[in-house]
């Protein structure tokens, strides 16, 4: 009773003019840059951040909420009509989607997208409301040894779904740790790799790095080759799916919410892994895996659902223990903070306008979403067809920009610029960079906690392992490792067989 | 590509030698009182480690390497290198010239020098994008630009 109470009080913050203004430009912006390749919901969110300086923190939230699901929407519109994914959640999309398009079936693929993320979203909505106060209360239990943990495990997921190889995984998770070492120590307040520069004592910042390593390199990656773009031709008669299309979506669609709400919640979650699950659970349960890759809806419904579902689920860590489950939380967590406030398990106490106010925003962005999307299609095609030449010059200046903005400092620019060398040169190699953003966002909490948790228990690091809550995250983070080895000993193994 | 492979791990390890190294320097503590180094080195050794590995696997042939090429196209780091030429130069001058001059020369140079867009239209864009850059951010966002040799809000208060 109390989260229908709670959630109608969210609906009569979310429908002020203000906050329907707000989540309006939110999810038109998130559509905007999910459908344009190369900026994603990161760099858009980092752009803004400035001018929700001069907003309340619940319109503020609402805003920048809207610009990432509404990305993900975005996002699979480029992935059907180009094959290219606008974001990275959607490059799934494209294996399905495109095959779709390219049967002239391209208005069915982009309406199962849109109902899919509206029906997601919507459950996920309630899913937030209901499963929220109970996490709030579990959150309050935890000391600085399961905050230690849940962290590893956080991470641990994120290696264990990567998608190149685990090792270099693993290296850009540990890369991204010495990031977060950069700045004051907070216990000692000595300044560590800061080389002089006073601008490092708060650290390195989240937004320079990200802008670098996602927005710059992106731009560099397409800039080095020709870029050949044929858009597939869209019927804007047919974007309704047929009753035989709802029959193959439908299941998929509700796994793909329950799925990608899951996913979204643990750390190192959100909706790229999601996306990719969802994909391959469709593709194993299908009774005609055969078609996966050449067409078949059901590989469009599940991750698209299951990517927009994520971003819902991804609220819950971040409101109710505060800590952010990925890169774009974390930016979410910034905004909060430059507003004076902490998330944690009190804020639903002490911010019910803008915790429940955001939740229910998503149920409205949703909706908005699916009005903007479907009658509009035409319009996000037509800004598909602009080239990538003439792009490109605007995705720098608006990554110039958005650095710029939050701090006012010309070495973050420097640092964006050398992340995104950096970036460009990592992703040619296949090193996987969400490892090292998440690590970045977490290293000063892992290391707080685990600093903490070793000098409150003596130095005793069997503490972890001996508070239940704690081990339970160490087991789960031990035995995802441990399977990322089974193939790799199963490889060994069948190369030392046929050396012999 | 493997030859940048291992290239990139030897560098990772180098840097994750210069963290425990930097660490230790800073005080590694004890269990009972980590010191400001304590995390340094523990996150430095995983660095080099998995680095290690990782040239080992590569080094052995033992791990795959992507097939394709470094560079994709003959001109490829030219083209990378002229791009990054102009975010380059951008924070350069930004404190001489300002962010209207900056980002209008940078747009200018961008357009033409990667793939050429007719003249008429590369001063249209990059004069609009700039002045609607101007308008939004440093006096609707209020976001505190350099002003370099012209000051908009002179500008603006000749002007209104």
């Amino acid at each position: 009773m109390d989260v229908i109470a709670n959630l109608l009080h969210g609906f009569n913050v979310a429908i002020a003019p203000m906050n329907l203004l707000v989540c309006f430009i939110g999810v038109f912006v998130g559509t905007l840059i999910g459908v344009l390749p190369g900026i994603g919901p990161l760099g858009a969110i980092a752009l803004l951040l400035p001018s929700t300086f001069y907003i309340p923190p619940e319109s503020a939230l609402i805003m920048l909420a809207g610009i990432y699901y509404g990305a993900m929407y975005g996002g699979s519109t480029t992935s059907i009509l180009v094959n290219i994914p606008g974001e990275a959640a959607s490059v799934i999309t494209c294996l399905d989607g495109h095959q779709m398009a390219k049967q002239g079936r391209a208005g069915p693929a982009l309406g199962i997208c849109a109902f899919g993320s509206f029906i997601g979203g919507t459950i996920t909505v309630f899913l937030l409301a209901a499963l929220a106060p109970p996490l709030a209360r579990l959150a309050l239990r935890f000391g600085p040894p399961e905050y230690f943990s849940l962290m590893v495990l956080g991470l641990s997921v994120l290696v264990y779904l990567a998608n190149g190889p685990v090792l270099k995984a693993l290296v850009t998770a540990a890369l991204g740790m010495v990031l977060g070492i950069i700045g004051t120590d907070v216990i000692s307040g000595r300044s560590r790799f800061t080389f002089g520069l006073f601008e490092l004592d708060d650290g390195i910042g989240i937004i320079p790095v990200v802008m670098g390593l996602f927005g710059i390199s992106e731009v560099l990656l397409n800039i080095e080759k020709k870029m050949e773009r044929s858009i597939a031709a869209v019927k804007l008669k047919g974007l309704l799916p047929s009753l035989q299309d709802w029959k193959e979506s439908l299941a998929p669609i509700f796994r793909g919410t329950f799925l990608g709400f899951f996913l979204g919640i643990l750390p190192g979650g959100g909706s790229i892994i999601s996306s990719f699950a969802s994909y391959a659970m469709e593709k194993k349960l299908s009774r005609a895996p055969e078609k996966f890759g050449h067409g078949a809806i059901a590989g469009v419904a599940g991750p698209e659902t299951a990517n927009n579902a994520a971003t819902s689920g991804a609220f819950i860590p971040l409101l109710t223990i505060g800590i952010p489950t990925n890169a774009v939380m974390a930016l979410m967590l910034g905004a909060l903070v430059i507003h004076g406030l902490q998330p944690g398990p009190l804020i639903m106490k002490e911010q019910p306008a803008l915790f429940w106010g955001t939740i229910a925003s998503m149920y409205i962005g949703n909706l908005m979403l699916l009005l903007l999307n479907l009658p509009f299609i035409g319009i996000w095609v037509q800004i598909l067809k602009v080239r990538y030449t003439i792009l490109f010059p605007f995705i720098i200046l608006f990554c110039l920009i958005g650095v710029f903005g939050v701090n006012y400092s010309r070495l973050d620019i420097w640092i964006m610029l050398i992340f995104g060398v950096c970036g460009y040169v990592m992703r040619k190699l296949e090193y996987e960079l969400a490892p090292l953003v998440l690590a970045l966002i977490l290293g000063p909490m892992f290391e707080s906690s685990l600093r903490q948790s070793l000098i409150i228990f003596n130095g005793n690091p069997l503490v972890f392992f001996t508070r239940p809550i704690s081990a339970a995250f160490l087991l789960g983070a031990l035995l995802l490792l441990l399977s990322n080895l089974l193939p790799w000993m199963r490889a060994r193994k069948k190369y030392l067989a046929d050396a012999d | 590509m493997r030859r940048w492979d291992i290239t990139g791990t030897a560098v990772i390890t180098a840097v994750g030698v210069y963290v425990v190294w930097e660490g230790w320097r800073l005080g590694f503590g004890a269990f009972e009182s980590p010191g400001p180094g304590f995390i340094a080195v523990f996150a430095g050794s995983l660095l080099a480690l998995f680095s290690t590995a990782n040239m080992v696997l590569t080094v052995a042939k033992y791990q795959k390497t992507a097939a394709r090429p470094f560079w994709p196209e003959t001109d490829s780091l030219r083209k990378v290198l002229l791009t990054m030429a102009g975010p380059v130069a951008f924070v350069l001058l930004l404190n001489a010239l300002g962010f209207f001059l900056c980002s209008l020369g940078m747009l200018i140079y961008l357009f033409r020098v990667i793939h050429p867009h007719r003249i008429s239209l590369t001063l249209v864009l990059a004069l609009s994008t700039a002045l609607v850059c101007l308008v939004l951010f440093q006096f609707v966002l209020k976001v505190q630009f350099p002003q370099g040799v012209i000051n908009f809000y002179h500008v603006k208060g000749w002007l209104f």
